[in-house]
């Protein structure tokens, strides 16, 4: 079941340390008109605190999708991916590496740690619009994703 | 018998001649005594039997009548026998009739008939029967001394005596004589073999006295002596010549000896010395006083650990020697102290000696002062190590700005395009047109970026060296540009490729820079395009040629630069980067790049990739 048929929003974790390029993303998806729940955090500590829905976080929504930035000041994004990635709680959910690097050794670590996929971010609108609508199109009216782990 | 063995030889022969006659004499002497002393005997038998018969005969009337006084009568006349000392008469009865006894003799006759004859001692007696008309009637008995014999053995004893006598003293004479003829040649040969063995003159010869084979002997001795003259001329002369020749190979060898030791003597670059077996300086020369500062009077006969630095150990230094003896060379490198204390780095070679029989005899060392060398090689290294950090470091700056520059500019764009978008129909023609030169120019920066960002990795990644097939990467060069050979109803076309030892990665990067190059920059006519290669020793040549709008020779380096433009943007857009990474992968590879061209002529770009052997070396 998708989250087209089901109408709900999709619950989308966007980890990035940046604030123009959490803005970006969030310009992003109003563009693509993508119906999701976009929680922000800036660090790898808060993403998985988020997660986990420890202190400030206890609230926090379990998401459907993480969209994880590797390069991150304390607690980079591929720690967060293998913490993630060994945790039974966590490891199904589904993470897309969003990240500047185009780096072969980035792209294999991404893999090697079991992301989803890994995407180098778009160098202007026009292509981030592009990237968008392909997660929107391909996350939500394609894939299944897992209610839990 | 050895007594008679050692006699000198003329001794030996006069007693040989001695004997030789005694014997003689004395063998005929005893054969004349028995023979005669036999017939002598034999004669007085007979003859005593005919007086005995006789006499028998004579007194056969006096006994048949017993008349005494004729039968004494008869028997005196036995007087005439000299040697007939008595004779005596007796009747049948036994009785003694008469008797004869010469005077002066003790003899009796006995007083009865004796029983028979017999001779014994040194008489003889006979007993003869007096018969008458055939029968027996008295007996003679006579007595008969034989003391003449004796007498006659005796006389024979005193000529053989003589005879002795005189025939030794004439073999003496004959022997001395005999001795003078006989000896006097052997004296001679044994005189003259003596006088050469002890003066060593082969030029004596012995005298040759007679023609027997004592004179044979004397001939061949002294041929014997020619022959031995001869080769004892011979023999000096060789000895003398091999004196000559001694001596002069003495002198070269002296005088070789001597240009050597001067040679060895006057190197100033290296120090060249002998150590003993033990490790003791025997030699100096010029190169050893100037790099070690002793003089050759100071440092002879000391051992040669004087040279190390007291932290290294003498037993370290033994076994250099130890490792020199049985390996017949022993070598190092390392800091060495000269005379005033102060170091200097040195190369030491030490090389065992053996005599021709395999003794060790000492070592030869030879030290050379490699301070300037080692510490221009160490400037060298640290120069190196300086260069390629700091080529590191500007790959690495290159690589991180590209990089991080990449960022703000990303924002820059994005949001440009997003005011763009939003508040467009907020702004006038002159704001879109600025918004769109801000972009535009965002743009190429990004470009130059991504360029830099490339021509940097050229250097930094990692280069995966494996045969490839020149002919497979220009078919992807083709995929890859396929689009633009369309537009460009390009041609490109090769002759058959080798396969070189490259990182494929980097020989299509190269190939297709060329190759996009040569479409970029086509003529009017539809470019054609041509890449070929061909062998030179120890590399490939590669060409691409293409019949474009050619180059000016005056830019012909100027075009390898980065970012260097010859073009306005308008008509060839561009950063100018590629060529610039052809140059570096095309050096990377250990090659060269370069152009020939004339302005619309078309340009072949020709580039060079060495061998993998000749790269590594």
């Amino acid at each position: 079941m998708n989250m087209q048929q089901t109408g709900k929003p999709i619950e989308i974790l966007l980890v990035e340390d940046n604030l123009a390029d959490v803005r970006l993303t969030q310009e992003a998806f109003r563009r693509a008109k993508l119906h999701a729940n976009l929680s922000v955090v800036n660090n790898g500590e808060a993403a998985l605190s988020f997660l986990r829905h420890e202190g400030d976080y206890a609230a926090s929504t379990r998401p459907d999708l993480v969209l994880l930035d590797l390069n991150m000041p304390r607690k980079d994004g591929r720690a967060v991916l293998s913490d993630m990635k060994h945790d039974p709680n966590l490891d199904c959910i589904p993470v897309i590496v969003l990240t500047s690097s185009d780096a072969e050794e980035d792209v294999v670590k991404s893999y090697k740690l079991h992301a989803s996929c890994h995407i180098a971010k778009p160098p202007d609108i026009v292509q981030f619009d592009k990237v968008v609508l392909a997660i929107k199109e391909f996350w939500t009216n394609v894939v299944t994703l897992p209610r839990h782990c | 018998m050895r007594a008679f063995r050692d006699i000198p030889f003329h001794q030996k022969l006069m007693a040989t001649i001695l004997v030789t006659v005694g014997l003689v004499l004395v063998l005929s002497a005893a054969g004349v005594v028995v023979v005669d002393t036999q017939l002598y005997r034999r004669n007085i038998d007979r003859d005593l039997a005919a007086v005995a018969q006789m006499s028998a005969d004579n007194l056969t009337a006096a006994v048949a009548f017993n008349d005494a006084i004729s039968a004494r009568e008869t028997l005196a006349a036995l007087r005439a026998k000299p040697h007939m000392e008595a004779a005596c008469v007796y009747l049948e009865s036994g009785q003694l009739l008469a008797t004869y006894v010469r005077t002066g003799e003790g003899r009796t006759c006995p007083s009865a008939t004796p029983a028979e004859s017999e001779s014994a001692g040194v008489e003889v007696t006979r007993l003869q029967p007096v018969v008458l008309r055939g029968r027996r009637i008295g007996t003679v008995f006579l007595m008969y001394d034989l003391a003449e014999v004796y007498t006659r053995r005796k006389l024979y004893f005193i000529v053989v005596g003589f005879v002795l006598l005189a025939s030794g003293i004439l073999a003496l004479m004959i022997s001395s004589r005999m001795q003078k003829a006989i000896m006097r040649p052997i004296s001679n040969l044994a005189a003259a073999a003596k006088s050469v063995s002890e003066t060593r003159d082969y030029g004596i010869r012995a005298r040759k006295i007679s023609g027997d084979e004592l004179g044979l002997l004397a001939d061949a001795f002294n041929e014997m002596l020619a022959n031995i003259q001869s080769r004892d001329v011979e023999l000096r002369r060789a000895g003398q010549e091999l004196e000559q020749r001694v001596l002069a190979r003495t002198e070269e060898l002296r005088q070789s000896e001597e240009r050597f030791r001067a040679l060895i003597e006057g190197v100033g670059d290296y120090a060249i010395f002998i150590l003993d077996p033990q490790g003791k300086i025997a030699s100096w020369n010029a190169g050893a006083e100037r790099i070690k500062q002793y003089k050759a009077s100071e440092i002879i006969g000391q051992h040669f650990s004087r040279f190390y630095p007291p932290e290294i150990p003498r037993t370290q230094m033994d076994q250099n020697l130890k490792t020199a003896e049985t390996q017949g060379r022993w070598e190092d490198e390392g800091w060495r102290v000269r005379k005033d204390g102060t170091r200097f780095w040195a190369g030491v070679v030490i090389t065992a000696l053996r005599d021709s029989e395999g003794k060790l005899v000492g070592f030869s060392k030879i030290t050379r002062d490699l301070t300037e060398r080692r510490r221009a090689e160490e400037a060298l290294r640290r120069h190196a190590e300086d260069l390629a950090r700091s080529n590191a470091d500007l790959q690495q700056f290159a690589y991180v700005a590209s990089h991080d520059l990449q960022e703000p500019l990303r924002m820059v764009i994005s949001y440009l395009q997003i005011i763009a978008d939003r508040y467009g129909p907020l702004l006038d023609a002159d704001g879109h047109e600025f918004l769109n030169f801000a972009v535009d120019g965002g743009y190429r920066m990004r470009q130059l970026i991504t360029d830099l960002l490339e021509y940097s990795r050229v250097g930094t990644r990692h280069s995966n060296t494996a045969p490839a097939d020149c002919n497979a990467i220009l078919d992807d060069v083709r995929a890859n540009l396929d689009l633009a050979i369309r537009e460009a109803s390009a041609e490109v076309t090769s002759s058959h490729l080798p396969t070189v030892t490259a990182d494929p990665a980097l020989l299509l990067q190269l190939l297709q820079n060329l190759v996009s190059n040569a479409i970029k920059f086509r003529g009017k006519q539809p470019a054609k395009i041509h890449v070929a290669a061909k062998r030179e020793e120890r590399a490939w040549i590669f060409s691409v040629a293409d019949n474009g709008i050619g180059i000016d020779p005056k830019h012909r380096q100027a075009i390898f630069e980065i970012f260097r433009r010859l073009h306005d943007r308008m008509e060839y857009p561009g950063t100018g980067i590629g060529l610039a990474v052809c140059k570096k992968i095309v050096e990377r590879l250990g090659g060269r790049i370069w152009v020939e061209s004339e302005p619309g002529q078309g340009a072949t770009f020709f580039f060079t990739i060495a061998d993998a052997e000749e790269r590594e070396s």
